[in-house]
C-alpha cells in the first residue's frame, strides 16, 4: 500500500520534472505570440523558480525511487491518438512513463546538471541580448531530456530526441549575428536530421516486431534478422547526438553558443543522449552479436581517433569537445561489451567532470599560470612520446591527420561537392524546361537596380 | 434540404466576397472586404461541414450524373472545404498593402472559390469546369511575369487528362486501369510531381506569392487522389505511380537543399506534400489514408503560414536569397520566429499536426513497403534541413538591414492563427484523426502486403515482459 | 631557394616589403592576451586630425568611426544631448548660414532639423513598406515650425493633406533617383571578391578555417598535447606539414605548388606576380589580404616583433610567410571553386563588381525633411536635384560626427562647470593629515579617495602614475617567468627579485604543481582521463558548490591551499652597489641608493608633496581579482602593463624608507622628517580589500597610525564598493555599504560573473592638478585624478611636461581603447565574451575557429560613454601652449585632437578650452551646478550616469 503511495509520488514527481518547464516554455512562447514578450528579468524569475523545481521533483524522485527497492515502474496516461480498427486492433500513440535504473541515472543527470548550469546562466547570461531566447531554449531543452529519458516507448522518445535537438541546432546558432554560429547550427542539424531518420526507421522496425514500440527492461527479442536491423538502426540513430565516429566533425564547431550551453549540450547531456538510446533498448538488440561488435567497432574508432585528434587541437573548448567523445567512445565499448553498470557510472562521472570543465574553460590562461607558478617554471613539454616513438614522416602524416579532424570534413565536402554540383545542374534544367515554353518572359530578379514605388501604384494605394 | 443548401450558400458567398472585391477602388479597401467576406466564408464553410453533409460516404465522380444535388459535401471534403476556404482567407488578410490591389486580390479569392467548387462537386463535369478554371486567375497573375504559357498548358492538359478518365470510367470501359492511370496522371500535372514538377518552382519564382500559394496550398491534387483512391483503390496503378511519388519526394527536397533563391525552394517544398499523400494512399489501408488526409491539412496550413512570412519579409527587404545573411534577428524577432516556427510545423515538430500526420504515413509505408519508407524519411530529413536553412539564413548574419519594422498586429494575427491550429491540432488531434478516419472509412482496415510475412518476426519469438500498470 | 634579392630601390622585393610594414601598422597590435595593455586601437592613424582618421580607418577596416545613429537620437530624447549642444557643434565645424537657394532654408537649419527630428532609418524596399503601411501619406509628420505648418497648409487641398503629401513623394523620389548614379563599379582586389561574386561562394569560409587550424597550432603555447612537430619558419613548417597529403577538394594542386622550391618571400611574389599586381598595386593587395584575418595576422606580427611577450617559446614567426600562405591557398581554392561551379576565373583581376546606389532612403529623408521645412512639390520640383545632393553628402558618417560632437559637448561644459566654480573657492588640503596616500591616478580609484576623504577629511590624497616610477622586470615569487611592471611603451632597465625567507616551501609547491599537471593532462586522454571519469562522480561536489554557492566554495579553496602550499613571507632584492655591472641580459639588478633617491624625489616632487608630512605616506598600487576571465589582465594597472601594481608600491616604499635614501633626499633640499614611514600596499578594486607589505618592518608609531586608519579604510573599501554595487543590475538598490560589499565580493570569485568589475568603462576626464581643485567634487569615477602642484613648478613647467607626457599617451589610450571597442564591437572590440574561446594561451577566438578577438569585450564597455579625453590641467593657456608645442608626442595628440584639452588658471582660476583656433573662455551659459549633501545621497538608487555634483562642504572645511 505505503509502496504504492510512493510509487505514485515518484511518478508524479517525474512528470513535474518534464511537465513544469514545457508549461513554462509554453507561458513564454504564448506571452511572445500574443505581443507581450516579458521582460528578462521576468522570465529569469520564472526560469529559476522552474529550474529549483524541476531538479528537486527530480532529485526526489530518484531517492525515492531507491528506497523504494529499484523496481521498474511502467505507468500508461492514455493516448495522444489512436486510430480504432473494426477488427479490434488499433493503432495507437501510447503516453507512458517508465523508470529503472538506466533512466533513474539520467534523470538525476539532468535534474543535477540543467539545475547548476541554469543557476549558472542566470548569472552568466545577465543582461545579454537574447537572453530571454537562451533561458527558454534551456527549458524547452530541460523538458525534452526529462522526456527522453522517462519515455515508456520509443515513440516517446522520439518526441524528445528532436526536441533536443532543435534546441541543440538553435543553441549553437545563438549568435545569429555571425555567420559561423549559423553554419555550425544547421551542419549539426543536418546530421541529426540523418540519425533522427534512422531512429524512426528502428521505431516502425520495432513496431512491426514486438507489435508495439514499448520499451522493454528485460531482454525481449531473442536474436534474429530484426534485432540485428534494430540494433544497427539504434547505433546510427545514436551516432549523431553522441558524436561518434563519423559523425564527430559537428562537435567541436558546436561550441558556438554561450559557455554554459555547451558545456550543457556537449559536455553533459546532449552527447550521452546517444549512449542512453543504447542502454535504454539494449534488451531488444543485445542477442545480436553483430550490433555488439558494431557498437564496440564505433566507440573504438571513435575514441582512438577522438584521442588523436583532441591531443592537436589548440583551443580550449575543441580540446574538450574531443576528449569528450574519447570518454563516450569508451563507454559505447562498455555497452558493446553488456557492461552496462560499468557505463552508467562512467556516463555520470563523466558528464559531471566535463560539465565542470567546460564551465571553467575560460580559466585555462590562469590555470596555467598557476600551474607555472606553482612548478615554479614553464610547464613540461607534452607529446614527447610520440616523437620518440614515431619516424618522422609518420609522425608528420599523423600530426595532419590530428590536425585536419581525420579528413572527415575533406571526405564529406568531396562526396556533398559533387551532390550539389549534380543538383544545381538539374535545377537549371528545371529552369530551362520552364522557359522552353515562354521564352520570351523573363523573371524579375533582384539583379535589377531597385526602384522606389512607381507613381501608380502609389497614386492608387491612396486612392 | 435546408442544411446541404449551406454548401451553396458557402460557395455564393465565396464568390461574392470576390467579385466586392473586385469592385472596390483602393488596395485598403479590397483587403478589408476579402478578408471579412474569407472570415464569413470559413464561417459557413464550417457550418455546412458540420450539418450540410448530403452523403456518409463518397459517390463515384461520373459525367452528366444527375442524380442528387450538384453540390455537396462527404467526409473526405467536409474536411477539406472550411480548409480551403481559411487558406485563402489568410492568404489575402496577409497581402502587404502594398501588393494589394483589388484585381490581384479578387483573383486570389477566385481561385480559393474555384477550389472550394471542386471540393464541393458531387458531379464530374462540374468538377472539371472547376478543375480548370480554378488555374485561369492564377494564370492571368502571371501573365507576362513568365511561365504564364506553361502554367496554363499543363493545367489543361490536367483537366483534359481529368476528362479523359472520367469519360472512360463512365462508359464503362472494360480495362479500370487506364482511367486510373490517366486520372492519376491529371493528379500529378495539378500537384506538380515528378516530372510534371518545373511549373511550380517557376510558378513561386514569378507570380506573387499569395496567388501561388493560394492555387498550390488548396492541395486539390491531393483531393482528388483521396477522392478517387478513396472510392477505387487501383492497387497496381497506385504502386507505378507510387515510384514517382518517391522520386519527386527525393528530387525536390534535395533540390530545394541547393536553391539559393528563397521561393524557388518554396516551390520546391511545395511538392513534398502531394507526393507524401501519394504514397500515404498507395499502402490501400486505413491507417496512411487517414494520415495522408492530416498531412495535406497540415501541410497545407503550415507551408501557407511559411510562405506568409516569407512575403512578409519580401514586402520589408525585396528578393530574399538564401546564399547571403540576411540579419536582423535581434530587431525583428517576431518574424524570424514565425519563419522559424511554421518552417518546423511543415517537417513534423512534436506537437504539431504535421507529426501526426507523417507518423501515421511512415508507419504504413514503413512496414509495407520499406525502401519508400527509407526515401521518405529522407526527404522528410532533408526538408528539415531546407527549412531551418531558411530560417537562420534569413535572420542569421552582421546585421544589414533595411531598418525594416517587425509583424504588425494584422500579419501578427494572421500567423498565430496559422500557428495556433497547427499546435492545437497536433496536441490534441483526436478529434481529427477520428473525422479523417471516418472520410476512409471504405478502405479495408489494414492491408497486408504480400512480402509481409518474409519480414515478419515469428509471434513466438517474441518475449515482451508483462506491463506493470498501475492504474 | 628562390630568394630574390633587392637590387635596385623601386624593384618588386622593396614594394612588397613597404606594403607589408603598411599593412602591418594596419593590424591590430595587442600582444598574447596575458599581456592585454590599453592602447589606442587606431594608433597607426594618428598622425592625422582625429574626424579624418576615424573616416580613414572606417573605409580601411570596414569598421564604424561612431557610435550608432540610434544611440545618438536615443540621447537626444533623454536630453543627453539637447538641440542646442547640436547647433553649437554645427556652428563649431563652420556649417554655411545662407540659404541653399532662393526659398530654401540654409544648410545650417536645414542640418539642425534633420539632426534634431530625424526620419525614420529605413533603406530600400523597407522604405516603400513604411509608406505603404504606415499612414505617412495620410498625415503630416509632427514637428513642424509654425511657420512650416503654414507653408504646408497652405499646399494641402481642402480635403486634407493627401494630395500635397503623394505629389510631395513623387518630387521627392524623382529627386533621389536624377540624384543616384545607376551603377557604380568597383575593381576586385582579392581573388575571393571575385569568386564570391561570379558564384556566391565565399572560399574565407573554407581558406580560414584551414589557415586558422594551422596558425593555431604553429604558434600554440601550451594548450595541445601533441605540439606541431619541428617549427621552424612558417612557411618552411606549412611546406611540410601540408605537403604530406591533401585530401580536401578545394586543396587540388596544393601539393604540387608546394613542392616548387619557394621561400615565404619567394612565393608571396611569385603569387603577387600571378596575380599580374605591379609593385604599386601590392600595397591594396597585402592590405585586402591581411584583412581578411586581421586579428591572427596580427598575432603573428605581434610573434615576429614581440616574441618576449609570448606567454611559452615563440617559434620563428614572419607575416611574409603568413601572406606567402595565404596568398597560396586564397589562388588555389578560388582555382577549385571556379571550376567546380563551372565559372572562369580571371587571375589578373577581370570584371568588377557593379553596385546600384539605393535611392530609397534619401527619397525618404527628402520626403521627411521637405514637410518639417515646408517645402511644396514645386519647391522639390524646382531644387530637387540641389536637396538630394544635400542629403546624399550629409550621410551617416558625417551625421554621426556630428552628433558625436554634440555628445562630448554637453558632458563637457558639465564638467567645466563645475571645475570653474571649484576653482574660485577650492577646499584646501587638511592642516594636519592623519596620512598621505598616494594613489593610482586610475578613474577608479577616484570614488575610492572621495569616500574616503568624506568619512576622514584629514586624510589627504594624491594620484601618481600606478608604476610609481619604479620601472622594473619583476621575478616574483614562484612565478615561472619575469614581468614588466612599466608603462608598456617603455622597457625596464632593472630587475628586481622577490624571494622568500627561509627555503619557502618551493618544493612541496613543486610537488604540488606537478600533481596539479597530471590531472589537468589526464582528463584529456583516453586511459587515464576514463578512470577519472568514473570517478568524476565526486566533481559534482565542487560543481555545485562553485556554481550555487561560489563564496563558500572559494573559502573552502582558500584554506586547502593554505594547508598544501602555505603563503611564505618574501623580501625584495631592490639595492645594488654603486659599481654593479648590467647582468647579460642588460637588466641591472635592483637599483642604487642614488637612483632610488631620484625615483622617491620624482615623484613626491610630481605630486606636490613636500612639506607636512604625516606620520605615515601610504603608496597604494592597485589590481584586480576575477576567475574566468581571460582578459583578467585588462582589469589590473595600465601604468603596470597590465600586472598588479603592488609590488611597485612596495619597492617604492622600501626605496623611500632606506636612510640612505631619505639622506640624499635631504642633500636635494627634501627633507622627509624621520618621524614619517612610508608603506607599501595594493587596493583590489574589485574586492576593495588592501594587501599591506612589510608591516613587520614599520616603526612602532606608524603602526599604531596605521593601525587606526584601517577601520577607516575598511569602511571606505565598502563605500566604495556600495558605489560601484548601483552600476550592477543584479544587485540590488538600496543596500546597505556592508551588503553591498558582500556582493561585490561574491562576484570576484563567482564561475559565472561575466562584469566582475567595470573596469574603466565611464572614463572621460583626467584632471591634472591639486586635489584642492577636486576635493569635495563627485566625479562619478570618470575622472583621471593626477595631483601636480603648479606652485613648485619651475617657469618651464617641466614637472607638467613630465606628467603630461606620461598620462597623456597612458589616458588617451584607455580612453581610445574604449572608445573604439564601444563604437565598433565587431571590428574594434572582442564582442561578448561569453562565447569566447581561449586559444593557445595567446588570444580568444569566437566559438569554434574564428578570428582573434582582440580590443574590449562588450561587458567591459556596455556602460562606456564613447567620448575623447578631455585633459584639464592647472596651468596657463600660456604654459599649456609652450608644452604642446615642445613636446612631440603631447603635441600630435593635442593638435589633431585625439585628446580635448583645458586649463585652469593656477591663480584666477579661469577655465579656458582649447577649441581648434586656440584656447577660448568657457562660458557657463546660466547652467546650475548640481548640488548634493553627499556622495551616497547624491547616487543612491540610481543605475545611470550622474551628473558631475558639489558635495556638502562643511565637514571637508572642518578639517583645515
Amino acid at each position: 500500500m505505503l509502496n504504492s503511495v510512493v510509487a505514485q509520488f515518484v511518478i508524479a514527481l517525474v512528470v513535474a520534472m518534464v511537465v513544469l518547464p514545457l508549461l513554462a516554455f509554453s507561458l513564454v512562447a504564448l506571452l511572445q505570440v500574443s505581443g507581450r514578450t516579458p521582460k528578462d528579468k521576468t522570465l529569469a524569475g520564472l526560469a529559476r523558480l522552474t529550474f529549483t523545481c524541476a531538479s528537486l521533483a527530480g532529485l526526489v524522485a530518484g531517492g525515492l525511487y531507491v528506497l523504494r527497492g529499484g523496481t521498474p515502474l511502467r505507468v500508461a496516461f492514455g493516448h495522444w491518438f489512436s486510430l480504432g480498427e473494426p477488427d479490434g486492433r488499433h493503432y495507437g500513440f501510447d503516453v507512458a512513463v517508465l523508470i529503472d535504473g538506466v533512466s533513474l541515472v539520467y534523470l538525476s543527470l539532468t535534474a543535477i546538471l540543467c539545475g547548476t548550469v541554469g543557476a549558472f546562466s542566470l548569472r552568466y547570461m545577465q543582461n545579454e541580448r537574447g537572453a530571454g531566447g537562451f533561458l527558454q531554449l534551456l527549458l524547452l531543452f530541460t523538458a525534452s531530456m526529462s522526456l527522453l529519458t522517462v519515455a515508456e516507448s520509443l515513440d516517446l522518445l522520439f518526441v524528445g530526441w528532436e526536441l533536443v535537438g532543435i534546441t541543440s541546432a538553435l543553441l549553437i546558432a545563438f549568435y545569429r549575428d555571425r555567420s559561423g554560429p549559423v553554419r555550425h547550427g544547421l551542419l549539426a542539424f543536418a546530421i541529426y536530421r540523418v540519425c533522427d531518420g534512422a531512429l524512426l526507421t528502428a521505431l516502425i522496425v520495432l513496431h512491426h516486431a514486438t507489435g508495439s514500440s514499448s520499451l522493454p527492461t528485460e531482454v525481449s527479442i531473442a536474436g534474429g534478422g530484426s534485432a540485428t536491423l534494430f540494433g544497427i538502426l539504434i547505433l546510427v540513430a545514436s551516432l549523431g547526438k553522441s558524436a561518434q565516429w563519423p559523425f564527430s566533425s559537428w562537435l567541436p564547431r558546436a561550441m558556438e553558443g554561450p559557455t554554459p550551453s555547451s558545456a550543457i549540450m556537449y559536455g553533459a547531456l546532449s552527447i550521452h543522449a546517444g549512449a542512453y538510446l543504447l542502454l535504454r533498448t539494449a534488451p531488444l538488440w543485445e542477442s545480436s552479436s553483430a550490433v555488439r561488435v558494431a557498437v564496440v567497432a564505433i566507440g573504438l574508432v571513435s575514441a582512438a581517433l577522438g584521442s588523436l585528434v583532441g591531443r592537436a587541437q589548440t583551443d580550449a573548448k575543441s580540446s574538450l569537445a574531443y576528449a569528450a567523445i574519447v570518454q563516450v567512445g569508451l563507454i559505447y565499448m562498455e555497452i558493446g561489451f553488456g557492461w552496462q553498470r560499468l557505463a552508467l557510472m562512467h556516463v555520470a562521472g563523466h558528464a559531471i567532470l566535463r560539465t565542470f570543465e567546460f564551465l571553467r574553460a575560460p580559466s585555462l590562461i590562469a590555470d596555467h599560470q598557476v600551474l607555472e607558478s606553482q612548478l615554479g617554471n614553464a610547464a613540461p613539454r607534452t607529446g614527447a612520446l610520440y616523437e620518440r616513438m614515431l619516424p618522422k614522416k609518420v609522425r608528420e602524416s599523423l600530426y595532419v591527420l590530428a590536425l585536419e579532424r581525420g579528413y572527415a570534413d575533406a571526405v564529406a565536402a568531396r562526396f556533398f561537392g559533387s551532390a550539389r554540383r549534380i543538383l544545381l545542374a538539374f535545377d537549371r534544367f528545371d529552369e530551362r524546361t520552364a522557359r522552353l515554353f515562354d521564352p520570351a518572359d523573363v523573371v524579375c530578379r533582384s539583379e535589377t537596380p531597385p526602384s522606389i514605388v512607381a507613381p501608380a501604384k502609389l497614386e492608387e494605394s491612396i486612392r | 434540404m435546408m442544411l446541404d443548401s449551406l454548401t451553396l450558400l458557402t460557395l455564393l458567398v465565396a464568390f461574392a466576397t470576390a467579385l466586392a472585391t473586385a469592385c472596390t477602388r483602393t488596395g485598403q479597401s479590397a483587403r478589408t472586404t476579402a478578408t471579412v467576406g474569407g472570415i464569413v466564408t470559413v464561417g459557413f464553410a464550417l457550418l455546412s461541414a458540420r450539418f450540410g453533409r448530403v452523403a456518409e460516404g463518397l459517390g463515384s465522380l461520373a459525367l452528366f450524373h444527375v442524380e442528387g444535388p450538384v453540390f455537396g459535401l462527404d467526409g473526405l471534403s467536409a474536411l477539406l472545404f472550411p480548409f480551403v476556404a481559411a487558406i485563402t482567407t489568410a492568404v489575402v488578410a496577409m497581402k502587404p498593402t502594398r501588393n494589394s490591389t483589388p484585381q490581384r486580390l479578387a483573383f486570389q479569392l477566385l481561385t480559393g472559390a474555384l477550389s472550394l467548387g471542386i471540393v464541393a462537386s458531387r458531379r464530374g463535369d462540374v468538377l472539371v469546369v472547376f478543375w480548370l478554371a480554378s488555374a485561369i486567375p492564377t494564370a492571368l497573375d502571371l501573365r507576362g511575369r513568365g511561365g504564364a504559357r506553361m502554367f496554363l498548358g499543363l493545367q489543361a492538359a490536367s483537366a483534359a487528362l481529368l476528362v479523359a478518365s472520367l469519360a472512360l470510367a463512365s462508359a464503362g470501359h472494360r480495362d479500370p486501369e487506364s482511367s486510373e492511370a490517366l486520372l492519376l496522371l491529371a493528379v500529378m500535372t495539378r500537384g506538380g510531381m515528378f516530372p510534371f514538377h518545373a511549373w511550380v518552382p517557376r510558378l513561386f519564382d514569378a507570380a506573387p506569392i499569395g496567388s501561388a500559394l493560394v492555387f498550390v496550398q488548396a492541395q486539390m491534387g491531393s483531393y482528388l487522389l483521396a477522392r478517387d483512391t478513396v472510392v477505387a483503390p487501383s492497387e497496381s496503378v497506385l504502386a507505378v505511380f507510387n515510384v514517382f511519388a518517391v522520386v519527386a519526394l527525393l528530387y525536390c527536397a534535395a533540390l530545394a537543399l541547393v536553391q539559393t533563391s528563397a521561393r524557388r525552394g518554396l516551390g520546391y517544398l511545395a511538392v513534398s506534400p502531394t507526393a507524401l499523400v501519394l504514397v500515404g494512399f498507395a499502402d490501400g489501408g486505413q491507417l496512411g489514408a487517414t494520415g495522408a488526409l492530416l498531412v495535406i491539412l497540415s501541410a497545407g496550413f503550415a507551408q501557407t503560414g511559411f510562405g506568409l512570412a516569407l512575403e512578409a519579409i519580401e514586402a520589408r527587404r525585396g528578393a530574399v536569397r538564401l546564399d547571403q545573411d540576411g540579419g536582423g534577428h535581434a530587431t525583428t524577432p517576431a518574424l524570424a520566429g514565425s519563419l522559424l516556427v511554421l518552417g518546423l510545423c511543415t517537417v513534423g515538430l512534436p506537437g504539431t499536426l504535421a507529426f501526426v500526420g507523417e507518423d501515421l504515413v511512415f508507419n504504413t509505408t514503413l512496414t509495407a513497403r520499406p525502401l519508400v519508407g527509407i526515401a521518405m524519411i529522407a526527404a522528410t530529413a532533408m526538408n528539415g534541413a531546407t527549412v531551418l536553412r531558411y530560417a537562420l539564413r534569413i535572420f542569421g548574419g552582421k546585421k544589414r538591414t533595411n531598418g525594416e519594422g517587425d509583424l504588425i498586429l494584422r500579419e501578427r494575427l494572421v500567423l498565430a492563427s496559422l500557428g495556433a491550429a497547427l499546435f492545437a491540432l497536433g496536441i490534441f488531434p483526436q478529434s481529427l484523426v477520428a473525422a479523417a478516419r471516418h472520410a476512409v472509412e471504405r478502405l479495408p482496415p489494414h492491408v497486408e502486403p504480400a512480402d509481409r510475412q518474409a519480414t515478419r518476426v515469428h509471434p513466438e519469438r517474441l518475449v515482451l515482459p508483462p506491463r506493470a500498470q498501475l492504474r | 631557394m628562390k630568394t630574390p634579392s633587392p637590387t635596385q630601390p623601386q624593384d618588386p622585393l622593396c614594394a612588397l616589403l613597404d606594403a607589408l610594414e603598411h599593412a602591418a601598422h594596419l593590424l591590430p597590435a595587442q600582444a598574447p592576451i596575458a599581456r592585454f595593455v590599453h592602447h589606442n586601437t587606431l594608433h597607426a592613424y594618428e598622425e592625422q586630425p582625429f574626424e579624418e582618421a576615424l573616416l580613414t580607418a572606417s573605409r580601411d577596416l570596414a569598421a564604424e568611426p561612431y557610435l550608432e545613429e540610434e544611440r545618438f537620437v536615443e540621447a537626444l530624447a533623454t536630453g543627453r544631448i539637447t538641440p542646442g549642444d547640436i547647433e553649437a557643434a554645427l556652428a563649431e565645424v563652420g556649417t554655411p548660414t545662407a540659404p541653399l537657394a532662393a526659398g530654401l532654408p540654409s544648410l545650417f537649419a536645414w542640418r539642425v532639423v534633420r539632426l534634431t527630428t530625424p526620419p525614420p532609418a529605413l533603406t530600400g524596399e523597407a522604405v516603400s513598406w513604411w509608406l505603404t503601411e504606415t499612414d505617412a501619406l495620410g498625415v503630416i509628420r509632427p514637428g513642424l515650425s509654425p511657420e512650416a505648418q503654414a507653408r504646408v497648409d497652405d499646399a494641402s487641398t481642402s480635403d486634407g493633406p493627401r494630395h500635397y503629401l503623394a505629389s510631395l513623394w513623387q518630387a521627392c523620389a524623382n529627386a533621389a533617383r536624377e540624384q543616384c548614379s545607376p551603377c557604380k563599379l568597383t575593381a576586385f582586389v582579392r581573388l575571393r571578391d571575385q569568386v564570391l561574386e561570379t558564384t556566391g561562394r565565399d572560399v574565407d569560409v573554407f581558406v580560414n578555417g584551414f589557415v586558422i587550424r594551422f596558425l593555431g597550432g604553429y604558434l600554440d603555447q601550451g594548450v595541445a598535447y601533441w605540439p606541431m612537430p619541428e617549427r621552424d619558419g612558417l612557411y618552411a613548417t606549412f611546406r611540410r606539414i601540408h605537403g604530406q597529403s591533401v585530401l580536401d577538394p578545394w586543396l587540388d594542386g596544393l601539393r604540387a605548388e608546394l613542392t616548387e622550391p619557394y621561400d615565404g618571400v619567394g612565393r608571396a611574389l611569385h603569387e603577387l606576380g600571378l596575380l599580374g599586381a605591379s609593385p604599386s598595386d601590392f600595397g591594396a593587395v597585402v592590405h585586402a589580404t591581411l584583412q581578411a584575418l586581421p586579428g591572427w595576422a596580427g598575432m603573428v606580427h605581434q610573434f615576429e616583433t614581440r616574441p618576449d611577450l609570448t606567454p611559452g617559446t615563440a617559434p620563428p614567426t614572419t607575416l611574409v610567410d603568413y601572406l606567402a600562405l595565404r596568398l597560396l591557398l586564397d589562388r588555389i581554392v578560388c582555382q577549385n571553386v571556379a571550376r567546380s561551379s563551372g565559372t572562369q576565373l580571371s587571375l589578373r583581376g577581370g570584371t568588377a563588381r557593379a553596385t546600384f546606389e539605393d535611392p530609397h532612403a534619401i527619397a525618404l529623408e527628402l520626403f521627411v525633411q521637405a514637410q518639417l521645412q515646408g517645402l511644396t512639390p514645386a519647391d522639390l520640383a524646382a531644387h530637387g536635384r540641389l536637396l538630394a545632393r544635400t542629403v546624399a553628402e550629409y550621410d551617416s558618417p558625417a551625421r554621426r560626427a556630428t552628433y558625436h560632437l554634440a555628445y562630448e559637448r554637453h558632458f563637457r561644459n558639465q564638467v567645466l562647470d563645475i571645475l570653474a566654480v571649484q576653482a574660485t573657492a577650492r577646499i584646501p588640503d587638511p592642516a594636519e593629515p592623519l596620512a598621505q596616500i598616494v594613489f593610482c591616478i586610475d578613474e577608479r580609484e577616484e570614488s575610492y579617495r572621495r569616500q574616503l576623504e568624506e568619512i576622514e577629511p584629514r586624510i589627504n590624497t594624491f594620484g601618481y602614475a600606478g608604476h610609481f616610477d619604479v620601472m622594473m622586470r619583476f621575478e616574483g615569487h614562484g612565478a615561472p617567468y619575469p614581468v614588466p611592471l612599466c608603462p608598456p611603451i617603455l622597457t625596464p632597465k632593472h630587475r628586481v627579485r622577490e624571494v622568500p625567507e627561509g627555503e619557502g616551501g618551493l618544493s612541496r609547491r613543486k610537488r604540488l604543481g606537478a600533481l596539479n599537471h597530471r590531472r589537468r593532462v589526464a582528463t584529456r586522454t583516453l586511459v587515464r582521463g576514463s578512470l577519472m571519469s568514473l570517478a568524476g562522480i565526486t566533481s559534482a561536489i565542487s560543481l555545485i558548490a562553485r556554481t550555487l554557492f561560489p563564496p563558500v566554495a572559494e573559502h573552502v579553496a582558500t584554506a586547502l591551499r593554505h594547508v598544501l602550499a602555505p603563503e611564505v613571507a618574501t623580501r625584495f632584492e631592490l639595492t645594488r652597489a654603486d659599481d654593479a655591472p648590467a647582468g647579460a641580459d642588460g637588466l641591472y639588478d635592483g637599483y642604487t641608493f642614488t637612483e632610488q633617491a631620484n625615483i622617491v624625489e620624482s615623484l613626491l616632487r610630481g605630486v606636490g608633496l613636500v612639506e607636512s608630512f604625516s606620520p605615515l605616506v601610504v603608496i597604494l598600487g592597485h589590481g584586480s581579482t576575477s576567475v574566468n576571465n581571460p582578459h583578467a589582465s585588462a582589469y589590473n594597472c595600465g601604468a603596470c602593463a597590465g600586472g598588479k601594481g603592488g609590488a611597485n608600491a612596495r619597492a617604492f616604499a622600501l626605496m623611500a624608507n632606506a636612510p640612505e635614501v631619505r639622506r640624499i633626499l635631504r642633500e636635494n633640499k627634501l627633507d622627509v622628517p624621520d618621524t614619517t614611514s612610508f608603506i607599501g600596499a595594493c587596493h583590489d578594486t574589485a574586492t576593495d580589500g588592501i594587501e599591506w607589505y612589510d608591516v613587520k618592518d614599520l616603526t612602532t608609531s606608524a603602526r599604531s597610525t596605521l593601525d587606526a586608519l584601517l577601520p577607516t579604510l575598511d569602511r571606505a573599501g565598502a563605500l566604495d564598493a556600495h558605489e560601484r554595487c548601483r552600476r550592477f543590475t543584479d544587485v540590488p538598490l538600496g543596500l546597505s555599504p556592508e551588503r553591498a560589499l558582500t556582493f561585490a565580493i561574491r562576484r570576484t570569485v563567482d564561475l559565472a560573473q561575466p562584469r566582475p568589475e567595470y573596469c574603466h568603462a565611464t572614463n572621460a576626464v583626467c584632471v591634472v592638478g591639486r586635489r584642492s581643485l577636486t576635493r569635495g567634487l563627485y566625479l562619478d569615477r570618470r575622472a583621471f585624478l593626477v595631483s601636480y602642484d603648479p606652485t613648485i613648478d619651475d617657469e618651464e613647467a617641466h614637472v607638467l611636461e613630465r606628467i603630461l607626457g606620461a598620462v597623456g599617451p597612458v589616458g588617451a589610450g584607455i580612453n581610445l581603447e574604449y572608445y573604439f571597442s564601444r563604437v565598433d564591437q565587431d571590428r574594434y572590440g572582442s564582442g561578448t565574451k561569453l562565447p569566447h574561446n581561449i586559444t593557445g594561451l595567446f588570444g580568444v577566438m569566437d566559438g569554434h575557429g574564428s578570428d582573434l578577438r582582440t580590443g574590449l569585450h562588450w561587458q567591459t564597455v556596455e556602460l562606456h560613454e564613447p567620448m575623447r579625453l578631455l585633459v584639464v590641467a592647472e596651468a596657463t593657456p600660456k604654459t599649456l601652449g609652450a608644452i604642446v608645442a615642445r613636446h612631440a608626442v603631447i603635441r600630435r595628440l593635442v593638435q589633431n585632437r585625439w585628446i580635448l584639452v583645458a586649463s585652469v588658471d593656477p591663480l584666477t582660476g579661469e577655465v579656458m578650452f582649447l577649441e581648434r583656433d586656440g584656447f577660448k573662455r568657457h562660458a557657463q551659459d546660466g547652467r546650475t551646478i548640481p548640488q548634493a549633501a553627499s556622495s551616497r545621497e547624491h547616487y543612491q538608487r540610481n543605475r545611470e550616469h550622474l551628473p558631475m555634483a558639489q558635495l556638502a562642504r562643511a565637514p571637508f572645511e572642518a578639517a583645515c
